[in-house]
Formats: structure tokens, sequence, C-alpha cells
């Protein structure tokens, strides 16, 4: 089976699809960690659901039944292929035959979702914390977003309201009489915020129950009402000097909105939706002073460990995430504004939670308009959603889970599929994730525990069960059993080198190596990580490419190896890895969408796509560099984060003397229009909505693209011959030319 | 940093004459000021995509460590400026692409609305013309007339008291990086006379 049908069936794609057969091999051998990137709610038409409990084994493992389970006349029992362990089939699996057999244990059926048959759980909660201390336009225009949502929901999903600018307001949807709020100190005299400082507040306790209906109710029976507060929502009072912030109580709202769902609606599904416009002054967990003349701290300050309220918001932040996570509940972060907010500090409630972030310059910004809408009509309104679920990772015998990259949190669940080795969030074999789409993908690593020379008896499995709530408040369990060769042990070691080689999926690996390096970013300087990644990398090549000691030119890599270089050239450049002219913020948002997309994704992130639209042909994908550029033709870029139009020079002159408009140039409109269409259908499909730009040759905007591309034409180089073709990058780096000669040079050195 | 002045930075080490200044870059969008900076921090030259929220970095120079601001330039983002400007103890250089006419006579409304808000107007201005390497480019005397300033007479020691000036640099060749650093060297001895 080849890499794309094994994504395309179970969403799962490992780095090696050959696994050595020991520990030492391994260390030896596999230069890319062992790994996969993992999509529980992958899509697929191949699924299979059923509506039964499945059955596990019964042994230490707890694993479920799957293909891979031996069993044989006259089919009683099964044996595990995790453990070993013999199951008794419960009676009313009898009538098991060759022919007849019930679907989990079918050989194509690797992924399965059961439908548990437990009580319905409510559908999931929608709390929507929102900053009024925002300008006037766009508080009317976040206000119409949230209206327009109300439209979207199920209307039986639960809704609720909290606003915060100086102070943070509580709304009881359930008293519809008149809009009725509990009012909250933004800068409480204790800086901790506890469930019991709310029940003091709200009083009745025993009507803090999602039954009861007071500050979390149905759509269907607030939407009037709710209608019409969010009409009346007013700029926060507060009057704001001229060289003062607006007081926020941005850590004050989080409390509230936290404790609010884990009292009202613990282990239900929910989500915290916080519209924030600007960095948070005053109470628990703000990041900068009321004071103009304090700016917000950057990078450099961050580096030289110089900030005065960094760790403290973040440490304040983070608890206020592990709370979330206890009892259930993703928080999503929408920051809407053209300075930082604080996203910085605030990240790992939505990190640990799996929830959404969303980075746009305001709320009127489609950035932000089209990205929240999306959040509730992708897929043809199907809410292809999971809440409040849990990732648990089984391994074969000879294989152990080192941990996991993601958005997620550790459940502290050390079974025996657990290895020596951390990455990621380790020491654990199954996870939290409070919310997760269709998108979400996590990243796994694996370990060799095998000490013997000789391949394992057993086959080389890993099956992640999936337990989730889904959008219609039903219990579901996704299974998805994968299997991969070992390699066939010879005396050969070049013949095992070969056989690893033919199984490594470079794409894989090179987004594995960026989540291990963005990773390694919360806790290393950005400099020892590129030295890592280079490091790597020659180690990988000196080892899988053919080459004669200490002569770069007979240096050659093998087909699937042979992008990989470029991959990690791009990733070194990448906003991931280089922070001058970024935000904290900014750098916080791109590094969290690396770890939340799949393969595909991840790798337009890394390396973004260029494809050309000219009259000499139809269009194609060019190469990121400089010498791609020309005057007579259109070229797309996607980097993820933006999509951006770039007319050539004689292009942009062409529509500038209005040809397009000349009914006589058909071909010249439809050679407009392409890349317009295939932006489109980008835009569409992209969450976050990215920035969108139409430019020209040397306009200002053009270096969106300029700047990422492989600087192979510069100021100091030969100027091309052809001043139509290419486009001269002011840059001292180094291109990638330069970066594969050294690679080689140092590959084969002795 | 590609000016070393190691007499300097020994005292330095040492913890003499250690002065400190805060300097805001802006200017319209596309006249190099991301460049600049990175110029000024790493040395080396590069090319950036448009800042669009504002990041900041520090460089040192003779006995002066000089914290920048670097506000991105496109005109919704203007806004921030004044916020970053919030005292006449900032020295505010306004970058000017010498080789677009459109941007100049743009700047130009920019420029004099610094000169004449009551706030901003206390400040120290540097405005730099750049991009003196491109072939076609405006030079100083024609850019001050452009701009409309030489009324206001240029210089560091003004009868106001605040610095204004007009330079000409490039962060490809390099030219006139120095003279604008020592000018930045001197309006902070300035600043801190007032």
């Amino acid at each position: 089976m080849s890499f794309d049908q094994s994504e395309d069936r179970d969403g799962v794609r490992f780095s090696w699809n050959v696994w050595p057969t020991s520990r030492v091999e391994a260390t030896k051998n596999l230069l890319v960690p062992l790994g996969c990137l993992y999509t529980p709610l992958h899509q697929s038409p191949e699924i299979t659901q059923v509506p039964y409990p499945p059955l596990r084994c019964k042994g230490i493992c707890n694993a479920i039944l799957n293909p891979y389970c031996t069993i044989a006349p006259p089919y009683k029992t099964w044996v595990c292929p995790f453990c070993l362990q013999h199951n008794q089939f419960p009676p009313h699996y009898a009538g098991i035959s060759d022919v007849n057999r019930p679907a989990e244990l079918l050989p194509h059926v690797t992924t399965i979702e059961y439908q548990l048959p437990t009580a319905e759980t409510p559908l999931p909660i929608y709390l929507f914390v929102v900053d009024v201390c925002v300008p006037d336009d766009e508080l009317q225009s976040l206000t119409d977003s949230l209206t327009m949502s109300l439209s979207l929901i199920p209307e039986n999903s639960y809704v609720g309201l909290i606003t915060f600018g100086s102070m943070v307001q509580l709304y009881e949807l359930g008293f519809t009489s008149c809009p009725k709020s509990y009012v909250f100190r933004g800068d409480p005299p204790t800086n901790t915020f506890k469930i019991a400082n709310l029940m003091q507040k709200v009083g009745s306790p025993e009507t803090m129950n999602l039954q009861s209906k007071r500050f979390l109710v149905p759509v269907s029976e607030c939407e009037f009402h709710l209608t019409s507060i969010l009409e009346e929502i007013q700029k926060d009072p507060c009057r704001v000097a001229s060289d003062k912030r607006p007081l926020r109580a941005t850590g004050m709202a989080f409390s509230v909105a936290s404790a609010l769902l884990s009292t009202v609606a613990s282990n239900m599904g929910g989500r915290i939706m916080a519209f924030v416009g600007g960095p948070g002054t005053s109470g628990p967990g703000l990041v900068v002073s009321e004071d103009l003349r304090e700016p917000i701290r950057s990078h450099h300050e961050v580096i030289k460990g110089k900030t005065k309220y960094t760790s403290k918001a973040y440490q304040f932040y983070k608890s206020i995430g592990e709370r979330s996570v206890a009892s259930g509940h993703a928080i999503d972060i929408f920051s809407c504004s053209l300075d930082q907010v604080g996203l910085y500090e605030m990240r790992e409630m939505v990190k640990l939670t799996g929830g959404y972030m969303v980075l746009a310059d305001s709320f009127d910004h489609p950035m932000f308009t089209q990205s929240f809408q999306k959040i509730f009509t992708r897929e043809d309104n199907a809410f292809k959603m999971g809440y409040n679920a849990e990732i648990q990772v089984c391994t074969s015998m000879s294989l152990k889970v080192c941990g996991a990259i993601g958005h997620m949190s550790s459940k502290n669940n050390k079974t025996s599929c657990v290895g020596e080795n951390e990455i990621g969030i380790g020491g654990t074999s199954s996870w939290k994730v409070c919310a997760l789409d269709q998108n979400s993908t996590f990243a796994f690593y694996f370990e060799i525990a095998n000490t013997q020379q000789n391949a394992p008896e057993q086959l080389g499995l890993v099956q992640f069960i999936t337990s989730y709530q889904n959008s219609f408040g039903k219990q579901i369990l996704r299974v998805s059993t994968i299997r991969r060769e070992w390699v066939q042990h010879t005396i050969e070691q070049q013949q095992n080198i070969t056989m690893l080689a033919n199984g490594f999926d470079q794409e894989t690996s090179a987004v594995l190596m960026a989540r291990l390096a963005v990773f390694k970013a919360e806790t290393e300087e950005l400099p020892d990580i590129t030295r890592w990644l280079d490091k790597m990398l020659i180690k990988l090549v000196s080892k899988y490419a053919d080459y004669r000691r200490d002569d770069p030119t007979s240096f050659k890599l093998v087909l699937n190896f042979s992008i990989y270089p470029h991959f990690m050239f791009h990733l070194r450049r990448s906003s991931f890895l280089q922070v001058f002219n970024s935000s904290p913020d900014e750098s916080s948002f791109y590094r969290f969408m690396l770890n939340r997309e799949n393969v595909s994704n991840s790798l337009i992130m890394i390396q973004p796509t260029l494809e050309k639209y000219s009259f000499n042909g139809p269009p194609h994908p060019e190469v990121l560099s400089a010498s791609s550029i020309s005057t007579d033709s259109i070229l797309l870029l996607d980097t993820f984060f933006h999509v951006l139009i770039f007319h050539g020079e004689t292009i942009a002159q062409w529509r500038k003397a209005g040809y397009d408009k000349d009914p006589q140039h058909q071909n010249f409109r439809d050679l407009l229009q392409a890349p317009k269409d295939d932006a489109a259908h980008i835009l569409k499909e992209r969450f976050p909505y990215p920035r969108y730009i139409v430019c020209d040759q040397h306009s200002g905007e053009a270096r969106f693209l300029l700047a990422i591309i492989d600087p192979n034409i510069t100021h100091t180089s030969n100027t091309p011959q052809d001043p139509s073709k290419g486009e001269i990058v002011f840059t001292d780096d180094v291109n990638l030319h330069v970066f594969l000669e050294h690679l080689k040079k140092f590959a084969v050195q002795s | 940093m590609f000016i070393v002045d190691w007499f300097y930075n020994i005292f330095l080490w040492l913890g003499f004459f250690k002065k400190e200044a805060k300097i805001v870059i802006i200017g319209l969008g596309n006249a190099g000021k991301t460049t600049l900076l990175h110029l000024l921090v790493t040395g080396n030259l590069k090319t950036h995509t448009p800042t669009i929220r504002p990041n900041a970095d520090s460089f040192t120079f003779g006995n002066v460590n000089f914290k920048a601001y670097d506000l991105g330039g496109q005109n919704n983002l203007r806004f921030l400026w004044k916020q970053y400007i919030p005292d006449n103890k900032t020295i505010i250089v306004f970058m000017v692409d010498s080789t677009d006419y459109n941007s100049i006579i743009e700047s130009k409304s920019e420029i004099h609305d610094i000169l004449s808000d009551e706030n901003l107007g206390e400040s120290p201005l540097l405005i730099l013309g750049s991009k003196t390497d491109a072939q076609a480019h405006y030079n100083r005397e024609n850019l001050i007339d452009l701009l409309d300033i030489r009324r206001f007479g240029l210089g560091l020691n003004r009868p106001n008291g605040v610095p204004l000036d007009l330079l000409m640099i490039s962060s490809v060749n390099k030219n006139g990086i120095v003279d604008m650093l020592n000018w930045l060297d001197k309006c902070t001895d300035i600043i801190k006379k007032n």
C-alpha cells in the first residue's frame, strides 16, 4: 500500500514505512524520528460505522478487536496482536466463519467508528467572551458576526455571553424580561478567581447546572433575547486618556468563563470563544500596563528575559487552560488587532485544549469574519467536530510511544506502551483533546524497543483509539489499526539501509521535524535549533545518498529523499524559526497552525507553492525561486497564511492600459481571471481565512513573495541576461544552490 | 554589528558612559524600515515581508544602546505611530523611499502632520531618504524641496532645541549609515541635556 492510500483510508502517514528490527539499528539509521501524523476525524467514504460498542482485549494493552487479530476455527476466541492475550468472543459474536465476519474483522476495515450506546450528552456549548474596548464600528461588526452565528448554530446548542472591558459582565440569558447581568471587578484584590467566587456572586448553587438554563440557554430559547442584548452592547464606558490604553480585564474574563463552564457543564462538550481586540491591561493576566509609554514586549525582550509581565501572565493563562482541560472545554481566541493582544501569553489555553486561534487585522476584516463563519458552515453544515475527546495509543511490544506534538494535554497514563525517551508531550499513552475537527492532526513519535537482532515475530502495529462526543451529542469511538513491515533482516548492512530507504516518506518526515523544531523553540534558542536541523540533515543524507567519499560531485539522492533538503532549506528561513519582523503574537500564531494541520497543509506552510499563468501554455507549478518571476506572467503564491496574485511588469502595464476591457482581448481577460479563480478556491477551503493580496511586480506588497522565494538572483550575483526573466532580490541570505553545495560537501566528508 | 568600535565597546562592557535611547522608525510602506533595522541589528541585508504588527529590536553604536521600534507603513497602520511616540524623549526616524515620487509626496503630508502636532512636534525628527543605491533617485536637496522642509531650518542645534534633519542612506551599499548613527548619537546627548 502506498503512503497516500494509507492516508486516504486511515488519515495517517509515517516518516518510515519499513521499521528497523532493533533499537540499535533504529538509533543508527533513523536520522529522522520514527513517527506519524494522524488525523482522527479524517473524512473518507471508506470509513465503516457500526452502531455497537467494541470488544476490548482483557489483557494489559486494552486494545480493540481489529483485522490483525488472529482468529481460527472454531472462532470462539481471538488473539490480541498487541499483548498476545487470548480473549473469548461474547455469545452475540457466535456464527463467525471464514466468510461471515463482523465489520471490525474485515481486512480492509482498518479504521472503524463505533457509536456507543451511552446516554446522549447535550449538544455543544458556545460561550462568547466579547471585548468591548474596541472602536464602535468594529464592535458593531463583531456583534453582527455573533448574531449571524446564532442562525448557524444548531438550535438545541447552548449559548452564553460574557463581555469584558474594565469590568467583566456575565449575562443571565435565562432572564428574559430585561437584560440582566452580573458584574465582576476587572482587578480583584486577590489575583485568584475560583469557582467559589463565582458561586458567591451569582448565588443559588442549586441552579448552577444546564437544566436551570440561567447563563447557558439553548439557542432556540434565547435567540431573540440574545440578539437584542448584542444589539445593545456598548463600548466600555471607562474614559481613556490619550496617553493610556483602555483598561481591559482579559484575564478575569477568561477566569469567569472557565469557572462558569466547569461548574455548569463539566465533561460536556463546549467551547469558550473569546474575541480579543487589544492587550489585557488590568487585573490578573495583564500583558502590558495601561500607560502607552510602556510598549508591549517584543521578541528581543522575551529572548533577553527582560519582560515585566510575560511569565506571570503565561502561568496565569496556562492554569486556566489546565482547568478547562480538566472539565473538557476548548478555548478559542480570535485576536483581531493591528497591534499585539498578548496571544503569546495566552497561547497555552488554546494549545492545551485544542481550540481555534485566529489572528486578523480587525473584527471587520475578512480574515476574522470569514474564518468565524467557516467554523459553523464547513462541509455543508454537517459539523464534523469532536468534543471532549481522548486519544489512546496502543503499540506492539517491540514499539513504544515517546510522545506527541499537537494541541492536546497529557492524561499522565503511563502504560507499558510508553517508551524510555520522551519526545513532545510524553510519559503517557493517552491524551486529552477538548475539541477537534477534520483538520486537527497530531504528531506521534515512536521508538523501537526490541533489543534482539532478529525481526520481532509480532506484527508492527499501532492502534489509535479516539473517543469523542460528536456535534449531535453522540459518543463515538474511532479506532484505526495501522500495520507496517519490519526490515527483513540480512547480514548485509547496505541491504537493510536500502529497505529502510524505500519506506522513507520525505514529506511526512519534513513535517515531523518541523513540529519538533517548533516544540524545541518553546525552550531553546533559535540558532541552536537551526544547527540541530542542519546536523540531522547532514547525517541523514550522508547515510542514504549515493556518493564516493570526499567527492561532492558524485553525490546523488534517490527520488524519495531528493526534495527533503529543499524542505529543510525553506523551514530554516520560515517564520517558524525566524522571528525578525514578527511580533511574539504572530510567531505564536504561525507555530500554532503548523502544529494543527495535516501533511499537505503543513508542507505549504514550510515550502509555499507557486503556480505560473502565461500565454505560453497552461498554468503549471513553478519552483519557489527568484528566477521563476517573469514580466509576462502571473504568479499565484500560497503560503497557507497568505494567498497572493503577482502580476509581472508587462501584465501590469497591459492591465493598466485597459487591454482587459477591450473585447478583442478575451484571452488576456481569461489570463487575468484564471489565478483569481484558483485563489478563490483556496480561500473557500482554507481555515483560518488567509490574507489575500493582489499586487504588481516592483510594488511594496510584492515583498510577500520576494521575502520567501529562494534568492537565486541577488544584487551581488550576475544579473540575468534577459531582464524580463527573473527578479533581483536584495539580500545577503544564502540561496538553495549554495545550501545544497555545502550539504554535499559535509555529507561526503569522511 | 558591522561597525566594530572595540574601544567604546570595552567601556560599554565596563559599564561606563552607557546611554539608552529609544527610536521609532516610521514611514510609508516599502520605504525600507525593516531592512534598515535588520541591517543595524545583524549587519546583514535581507528582504522582508511587509510589516503588519510593530516589532522591536536593539543595537549598540558607540556607547549608546538604541532600542528601536519598527512600525508598519501601510495606510491603516499609521494610527499606531502616535501610540509608540509617547514623549519627546523618543527620536522619530521617518524613512522616505527616495526613488518613488508618489510616496515622497504622500510622506510630505505625514511629515508636516508630525511637525505641526503639539506632542509629536516636540520630538527629534530624522528624515532618511533611502535606496540611494538605485540609479534613479532624488538627492538630498531634491528631497528637502519636495518635502518642503527647508523653511524649518535643518540641523541638530536648532533654535527651538528640537533636532530636525534629512540624511541619505542605502541599506544595500551601506552609504550614509555611519553618518546616520553619528547623528543619532549626538541627538541622544541633546535629549539628555534638555
